[in-house]
Formats: structure tokens, sequence, C-alpha cells
């Protein structure tokens, strides 16, 4: 019997087996690190880990991808130039090789008579001299031009506004703002005075001012970005040096006598890079839609150059008669937005997991 | 034997102020003095907002001081600084920081910060120097050189406040301020801190300015104590002096408030309170007066005497 | 007298489930409280004490899993007569309802965390009342008074129109004080109460609680990492590591005659005044993470004394007397014999001299 009773309730003694040695002393020695770390991994290769695991991000990506390649390639294997014109071949539907054996795609389109009285169904391939094996794989505009390059083509221009959009977040508003925020006082207070200023200025109204001096077109949309687009992004990246600047890690490279460069791109940015890159995925859509929204209003890309925008625009003339003009080009901007939005959110809850829970 | 060394750190009447709005000014520090010696460790002790983390920082220069003079290792550190003296107070004079998540930047490695001092002043000659001197540096506080690829939050609360111990040393300070540097750990991992500091002390033979409000603690490791309320260095003496004769009624309150680990005395001691503003005691009115060797305290000659002669 | 019941805890185990896997919190906790006693739960950080707080207040957090166990908690209902209930096997709405604030009422740590910002003290302090016992609005605003002074407020009429913001932070902890006494609990549970309070203000508001705990006959468990709070407050002491009870005993066995290493390194960690040494006594390395398995005694890889058989079998609740339990392989009678660190042991010395002067 021992001399303390063992007062755990489902202990028992008897079924161990004890070893001759078990009653000795390990001798631990009193050493220091015999701590164990927590194993885990690089930060990046976590954000890695915790994007693959968001499905609606990742086919977000891919398509994304999808879109790129196809603005790349796109105009170059239809055999047809964004401005080749050819009237005789005005509004002709969608016909591609091989679907329209199976009856769609096939060329043909529903006519309604104003009024939607009777309705009846031509083939503008079979009955226009000459176009019997000519393939139009979106159709047609009413100048004859290839729909298929033309949706690339505005593609293409949207992509670049997108970079640009990027590139100017980056330089600009996240430069602007980590300095603002770093230096205070009365360098923020200028500083905030004149953002305020560009804001308050309608994007409208800037690229309105631009035409005057410029021509329309996508350097004129793009200064227009570079004027007022970097402004979000600046307020980011100010709120979240305010925040940082005064933790320890920033005080301790200041007790070394760091630069105020040092600090500011080699201790504060590397903290915050997740959220610029999330803010950056959203400002994209923003930009996209800014240069939709103007070739919509005829302030945009001039003809006979193509953006998503002015497509959609002159396919909503047709909207009525002839659909197919307006699908192509309204599907590849929906799908580029949702994709950037989706591709977005999941980079913001893999590079900052806090932010998924609130 | 005090009197003869010359001091390594000289505070003369620090005064820092901040301003809050136009009309409002926060008089963090007022007219605080005091001296550190080479080797020795100096507590400084005193309740939330009573201005000792403000002066760890003002020495440090992470702010301008409003008024008075510091001197560290003979140079007037307080105002406008050459080249040299600056680059000499930023690799002499060393802090640690409170609490080991934020004082260490998550996206660097761990070599990265420990090196940080290094590679700003430009220490190491080669890049194999600056490699051995973070092993070794690692090392020296327990950590395993191994990991000196792995970020901080692959560490426990104890070993981040190693690294940042490592961080300071490194640059083989004359004077570490050490800011609350335990307040943030576990019981047992604050002694294992503080030993390593003492060990480190010994080696290197450098001079702590310890903050913490933690009395115990500081008894045990300083062999100086500076007592500061509202911004007044209260009373300052050796760390006998303080606790086996103090003066000042803000000092007895704060002594006797400290919980000690012995339930049988714990159960029965009694608390003394003090209320600056009902006591009656103006500390602008203050001035220093000496009790015994280094003991001064904050009085008013008619307070001195009434405190002293109780 | 005998003593009454409230609060049984029996092989309590619960697990939160984290994006990098199963944490096992609590693994096995027994604990008892009887009315009108202090209980306190010490332990380092992560070692489980706050969770089985919160499971005795049945405020578990939504990623919890409670393998088994159960707390079971005795109170007087409205009609006088006792009744026990199964806290874990409650839901939401009924601890809502008839538990939380009305039977078991918490302080946390920080008093503005738990304050709302947007509401008047007296409105704060009234609500509860009101909720649990339609308590008539004038009746209720005449008892928060009362409260306000219990907890030493001076001015309380002033008090109950200020904000919480118009308050220092001694105040306020008084004020959360007052909250949790609104509804005359028969448990209080103090989570760090004083951690984020300065040294003086400390003192006042555990001798605060302790005024009001004999007043009104309550029962109080505190959570701290704090010895000098323990040996202030305490009539037992509940040392957890690592999500275990390793040692449990009335004030003066965990202080004068501790038994379980761990219980040693925590005591000798702390300086007293007198401590004069070179170096502390200390605990080498830090606590386990607990998601993976612990085999064997957890304590082991940072114990000087641990044992052979500490690797293979975690040790069983040794008993030393009615009140002090230990769990560590040293007390059967096979382990050799051992002694204490010196370090502790002058301590005990100095203490226990200490209190005959």
């Amino acid at each position: 019997m021992n001399k303390y009773q063992i007062a755990s309730d489902n202990f028992d003694m008897d079924s161990i087996e004890f070893l001759p040695n078990d009653f000795e002393f390990i001798g631990n020695k009193p050493e220091e690190h015999i701590d164990s770390n927590f194993a885990s991994q690089d930060y990046w290769k976590d954000v890695f880990i915790r994007f693959k695991k968001n499905k609606g991000a990742v086919i977000g990506f891919i398509l994304l991808v999808f879109i790129t390649i196809m603005a790349v390639i796109g105009p170059m294997v239809s055999g047809y130039t964004f401005d080749q014109q050819k009237i005789e071949f005005q509004d002709f539907a969608p016909r591609v090789p091989g679907l329209e054996k199976i009856g769609v795609f096939d060329g043909s389109e529903v006519m309604r008579s104003p009024g939607g009285g009777s309705s009846r169904v031509i083939n503008k391939y079979k009955t226009t001299e000459g176009a019997a094996d000519v393939y139009y794989w979106f159709g047609t505009d009413n100048l004859g031009r290839d729909i298929w390059t033309r949706t690339w083509m505005g593609t293409r221009i949207s992509l670049i506004i997108a970079v640009s959009a990027v590139l100017i977040d980056m330089a600009i508003g996240m430069s602007y703002g980590l300095i603002a925020g770093y230096f205070g006082g009365w360098v923020d207070n200028i500083m905030q005075r004149v953002l305020e200023v560009v804001n308050s200025i309608p994007t409208l109204v800037i690229v309105t001012l631009l035409m005057l001096v410029f021509k329309p077109g996508l350097f004129t949309i793009i200064l227009a970005l570079m004027v007022s687009g970097w402004v979000g992004m600046s307020r980011i990246a100010r709120a979240q040096m305010l925040k940082l600047k005064e933790q320890e890690f920033v005080l301790a490279s200041r007790t070394f006598g760091a630069g105020s460069w040092h600090i500011i791109f080699s201790e504060v940015l590397p903290n915050i890079i997740g959220q610029i890159i999330t803010n950056t995925m959203f400002s994209i859509p923003n930009a996209i839609f800014t240069e939709a929204f103007l070739s919509f209003v005829g302030l945009g890309i001039p003809a006979p150059q193509a953006s998503l925008g002015s497509l959609i625009s002159s396919g909503y003339n047709s909207f009525t008669t002839h659909p197919y003009q307006i699908l192509p080009p309204l599907i590849v901007l929906a799908l580029l937005m949702l994709c950037c939005n989706m591709v977005a959110d999941g980079l913001r809850d893999a590079l900052d997991p806090k932010m998924a829970q609130m | 034997m005090t009197e003869e060394r010359e001091p390594l750190l000289k505070v003369e009447h620090l005064k820092q102020y901040f301003k809050v709005s136009r009309k409002f000014t926060v008089k963090a520090v007022n007219d605080v003095s005091f001296e550190i010696y080479p080797g020795e460790t100096y507590g400084l002790v005193g309740e939330s907002g009573s201005g000792k983390t403000t002066i760890g920082r003002s020495i440090i220069r992470l702010y301008e001081p409003t008024a008075g003079k510091i001197t560290f290792e003979g140079m007037d550190v307080s105002g406008k600084m050459d080249k040299e003296t600056f680059r000499k107070l930023h690799c002499d004079m060393q802090m640690i920081f409170q609490d080991p998540m934020a004082s260490l930047n998550p996206r660097k490695r761990v070599d990265e910060i420990i090196a940080q001092g290094i590679d700003i002043n430009h220490m190491a000659g080669s890049e194999a120097e600056r490699k051995q001197m973070v092993i070794d540096m690692l090392e020296e506080v327990g950590l395993d050189p191994d990991h000196a690829t792995r970020y901080p939050h692959q560490f426990s609360g104890g070993q981040r406040q190693r690294i940042g111990i490592a961080r300071a040393l490194i640059m083989n300070p004359k004077l570490v301020i050490a800011d609350e540097c335990i307040s943030a750990l576990d019981v047992s991992i604050q002694a294992q801190v503080v030993n390593l500091m003492k060990d480190m002390q010994d080696k290197t033979h450098c001079a702590y300015l310890f903050i913490a409000h933690d009395l115990s603690m500081v008894k045990y490791i300083s062999d100086r104590i500076g007592v500061l309320h509202l911004g007044h260095m209260v009373e300052t003496g050796t760390r006998d002096e303080i606790f086996d004769n103090p003066i000042h009624p803000y000092t007895k309150s704060l002594l006797s408030a400290i919980p000690s680990p012995n339930p049988k005395v714990e159960k029965k001691r009694k608390y003394m309170t003090y209320n600056y503003y009902e006591s009656g005691i103006d500390y602008d009115k203050g001035m220093e007066h000496l009790v015994e060797g280094t003991h001064t305290v904050l009085a008013t000659d008619e307070e001195f005497q009434k405190w002293t002669n109780a | 007298m005998a003593r009454e019941k409230i609060m049984e805890v029996r092989d309590l185990s619960i697990s939160f489930k984290t994006t990098t896997g199963i944490v096992n919190a609590i693994r096995g906790v027994d604990m008892d409280l009887y009315r009108g006693e202090t209980v306190a739960i010490v332990g380092e950080s992560g070692s489980g004490k706050s969770v089985t707080a919160k499971a005795m207040m049945g405020i578990l957090a939504s990623n919890s899993i409670v393998n088994s166990g159960t707390v079971k908690f005795t109170y007087n209902d409205n009609g006088g007569e006792s009744k026990t209930v199964d806290i874990l096997k409650m839901s939401k709405n009924e601890i809502r309802r008839d538990i939380n604030g009305k039977h078991i009422a918490m302080v946390f740590q920080d008093p503005m965390t738990s304050l709302d910002p947007t509401m008047t003290i007296g409105k704060q302090i009234t609500e509860s009342m009101i909720w649990h016992y339609k308590t008539p609005k004038a009746e209720a605003e005449a008892k928060a008074l009362e409260l306000l002074e219990l907890v030493g407020i001076t001015d309380p009429e002033k008090r109950m129109k200020n904000y919480p913001h118009q308050l220092s932070g001694g105040m306020r902890q008084r004020v959360v004080i007052a909250i949790a006494m609104a509804c005359d609990p028969d448990l209080l549970i103090c989570d760090e109460p004083t951690t984020a309070l300065d040294v003086t203000i400390q003192a006042r508001i555990l001798e605060l609680i302790k005024d009001i705990q004999v007043k009104k006959n309550i029962s109080v468990i505190y959570i701290t990492h704090d010895l000098g709070v323990v040996a202030k407050v305490a009539d037992y002491v509940d040392v957890m590591y690592a999500g275990k009870l390793v040692e449990k005993g009335t004030v003066d066995e965990i202080f004068y005659e501790p038994r379980h290493p761990y219980t040693w390194g925590l005591l000798s960690a702390m300086p007293d005044l007198d401590t004069r040494d070179d170096r502390l006594y200390t605990i080498p390395g830090s606590p386990p993470t607990l998601k993976n398995e612990i085999k064997g005694d957890a304590f082991a890889p940072r114990n000087k004394y641990a044992l052979n058989i500490d690797t293979r079998i975690d040790p069983p609740m040794f008993k030393m007397s009615d009140t002090h339990y230990a769990a560590t392989w040293l007390l059967d009678d096979r382990a050799p014999t051992h002694d204490m660190p010196p370090e502790i042991k002058g301590r005990i010395e100095r203490m226990l001299k200490e209190e005959n002067k």
C-alpha cells in the first residue's frame, strides 16, 4: 500500500506494467533551449495554401488567366482584323464550324417584324453572295466587322487599363499614403488637403477636361485614372502606416538609427503588402468599369478601335434585332469583373486570415 | 566610491510635454533628474501614466525632449546631434521592448532582426563576420542557431523576448533600456528572462535602466531605484535606502501594496492609501532633498521636516 | 457547519478546432467549490484555466468541443429550493435565462471591454436586474446606488449618469464588480481581475471583492498567474498545467508544503522582497503546445525531477490529506528520495519566519 492513496477514479495501478528503471531520475539538465518550436511554414507558402482552399478564387483565377490568353491570341486566330469592314457582310449571326452541323451557331437568326407579329428564320451566310464558306464565330456588327476579333481587342484594352490601374495604385497611391502617414504633422496635413481637392472633382469632369487638351483614347483614360484613381489606395496605406508606425518593432529600428526610407519601405511595407495587394485587386474592376462606362457614353476609345464599353454601346443599338452583338463583350466584361472580385476576395482571406473571420 | 565615478548617463531636469491640441498639453515628464553609473542597474518604478516609459524613450531619442539635458558618455544627446554623436548614441544605447510579439517585425527572419543594428550601422566587415556574430549571439541568449532563418511567430513568448535581448546586446551597448520587458510574460518565463539579463550583465558589464511596475522584480534586479509619480521623480536612492527607509508617502503606499507570495503575511497586511489630490502635496513646489548618500526625496522644506521626523 | 457544495466539475475535457488542427485545451479536470469559499486557479497562459472558467459559465467559444465531463452547479431557485443543473447540457438560451448574470457572474481582466461605452453606468447595472427579475425601474435604480456605494464609489448619484470613459481604470473595475453583483449571484468568477490595474489599485480591488464576499456569503473563483494575489485572497488553490490539475490544496498547503515540481518552480519564479540569490530558480523551456497528443506527464520535459515513468504514463492524483492532492510519480513509494530545490526551501523557511515576526 502506497503511503499516499491514489485519488484518481479511473486509474488502476495494477494494470500498469512497471519497468525496472521507471522510478529513476531521467536527469533532465536545466537547459534553456529545450523549447519546442511551433512548426509552421513560410508566410507566402501559407498564403498559397489558403488561397488554394478557396474554390471560387481558384476558378476566378483560372478564368482570368484564360481571358488574358484570349486577349493576346484571340484577335490573331480569326483571320480578320478589328477594323476590317465588309459592308455586304453586315449583321451576320454567329457561325462556328462543326457546331453548325448540330443546328446551333449555324449563322441563322430569327427575324421579327416590328410590332412582334410574324417571325421567320433567315441565314445571311446562304443568302449573301460569296459568304457560303465564311465563318464569323461571334458574328459581325452593322459595319461587317468581326465581333470575335473586336471583343478580344476590347478585352485587351480593358486589361491594359487594369494593369495601369495596378501600377498607378502602387506607384502613386501607396507611396503617397505611406509618406503622409509616416511623416505626419504638417506634411500629412498638406498632403491630405491636396488629396481632398483631387478627390472632390468627379472623374467624368476630369475626363471631359482632358478631352479638351488631348484626343480621346487610351492615353487620356489612363491619365484620368492617374489623376484620381489612387485616392482610395493612399487612404488605406496611410491608415496602415499610422497604425504600424507606433508599433514597437518600428521604434526598435529607430533606436538603431534607421532612416525614414528604411523604415517605410523595409520595415512597414512588408507588413501591409497583403492589404495593398488585396485593395489593388479590388480597384481593378473599378478601373475596368470606369473605362467601359466612359466608352459607353462616348468619351472613351474612338472608333475604329474597340473596347468592351464601346462594343456594348454599339451592340445596345441593335439589341432587339441582333442580340448576339451585345452578348460577347457583355459576358466578357461581366466575367472579368466577377473574376477580379473573386480573386481579390480569396487573396484577402489568404493574406490576412484574421479578416475573414470578421 | 560612487562620487568618484563618472556617470554613464546623466539626466538633468528632463521635461517631456506632448501637445494634444492647441489648448491642452500633456506633461508626461516633469523635471526629472537621475544618474546611471557604468555596469549598474537602475530601476524605474511607477504606475501607468507616471511617465516611466516616456523617460526611457526620451533618453534614446524616440522623442525630442522639451527641456532639460541628457548626457551620455560625456556627450550631450538631448539637443541636435552631430553624425558621430548620433551614431554613438544608437550603438551604445539599446532598448528592450515590452511586447515580445509587437517588438519583432513579423515579416523578417530572426537573423535579419538580430543583425538589424549591425546592418544599419555597417558594423560587420563581411557577410561571414555578420553571420558569425548572429550565431554567437543566439547561443548566448540560449536559442538554437539553426533557428536563425525562422520567423518570430514560430517562437514562444519567452523565446521572442530572448530574440529582443539578442538584438539589443549584439551592439555591445553600454546602456540597455529595458522597458517593462518582462511584464507581458508568464511568471516562470519572467524568471528565465531576468536570469538571462543578469548573466548578460555579468559578461558585458552593461548598465540597465530597468523600467517596471512590478516592485518585487525591481527590487530583485536593481542596485538603485527611482520612484516616479505623475511625471515627477518623488524619491530615488539605493535599493536598501528605498526599501528600508522610504520617506515619501507615495513610496510608502507603493511598498505597502506589493503583493507578497506568503499567505499568512499577505492575509493580514493592510494597505496604506495615498491620494495625491487630497494629500495637499504639490509636486511642482517640491525640491530635491538629500536624505543620506544618494537617497533624495521630492518635498518642500516643511514636508521634508515632517516626513523625516515622523 | 457542513460545507455546501455549489460547483462540481468532473472529468472535464475540452478541445478546440483551429485552422491548424485540434487543440486539447483541457484534459480531464476535477474541481469542487463550496459556498462562501474562494478557489484560485493558477497556471501559465495556455494551461487551460480560462477555458475551465468559461466552461463553468457555459460561455465556451463556438469552435470548442466538449469531449467528456460534467459541470454540476447547485443554486437556489426563485422559490428558494436548491436546484442542481449540468451546465454543459443546457442550451445557450437556458444559460442566458437562468445562470449567467443571475447565479454566476464574471469579472474580466480589462474593464473597458466588459462595459458598453454607449450606455450610462446606471443603466448597465440595472439592466440585468430588470432582465432577470423584472425588477421595477425605480427599485433597480435604488439597488444600483446601493451597489455603487458597496464597491466604494463616492458620489454614486452622479456616477450613475456617467459613461465608462469618464471613469478611471480602477473605478471602471469597481463598476464591473457592481454589475456582477447586481443579481446577487451565488458564484463570482474573476478572470485576472487586477492584471490591467496598477499595484496600488490592485490591492484595493482585491480587498473590495473580499469584503463583498464576506457580506454576501458568495463563492469566488480567481483565475490568475499572480501568486501574490493568490496568497491574499484564496482559501484553496488549484494549480493547472497543460490542461490538467497538477496540484490542489489549501493555500497554506500549496505555499508551505508544495509537492509538485511545477508548483515549486511557479513559487520560486516570483522573487519575494527578500530574495537575494544570484539567480532565480526557473523552470526551463516553455509550456507544450497542446496540438499534439501528449504521452505521459506533460511537464516531464521541463522537469528536473522527471522519472523514467513520466515519459510513458501520466501520474495519477496522490492524496496527501483530505484537501491536498498532487499528480506526480515522486509521491509513489518507489520513487527515489528527493528534496525540494534549496531556493524554494529557503524561501519557505523565510516565509514561516516572517509570519512569526
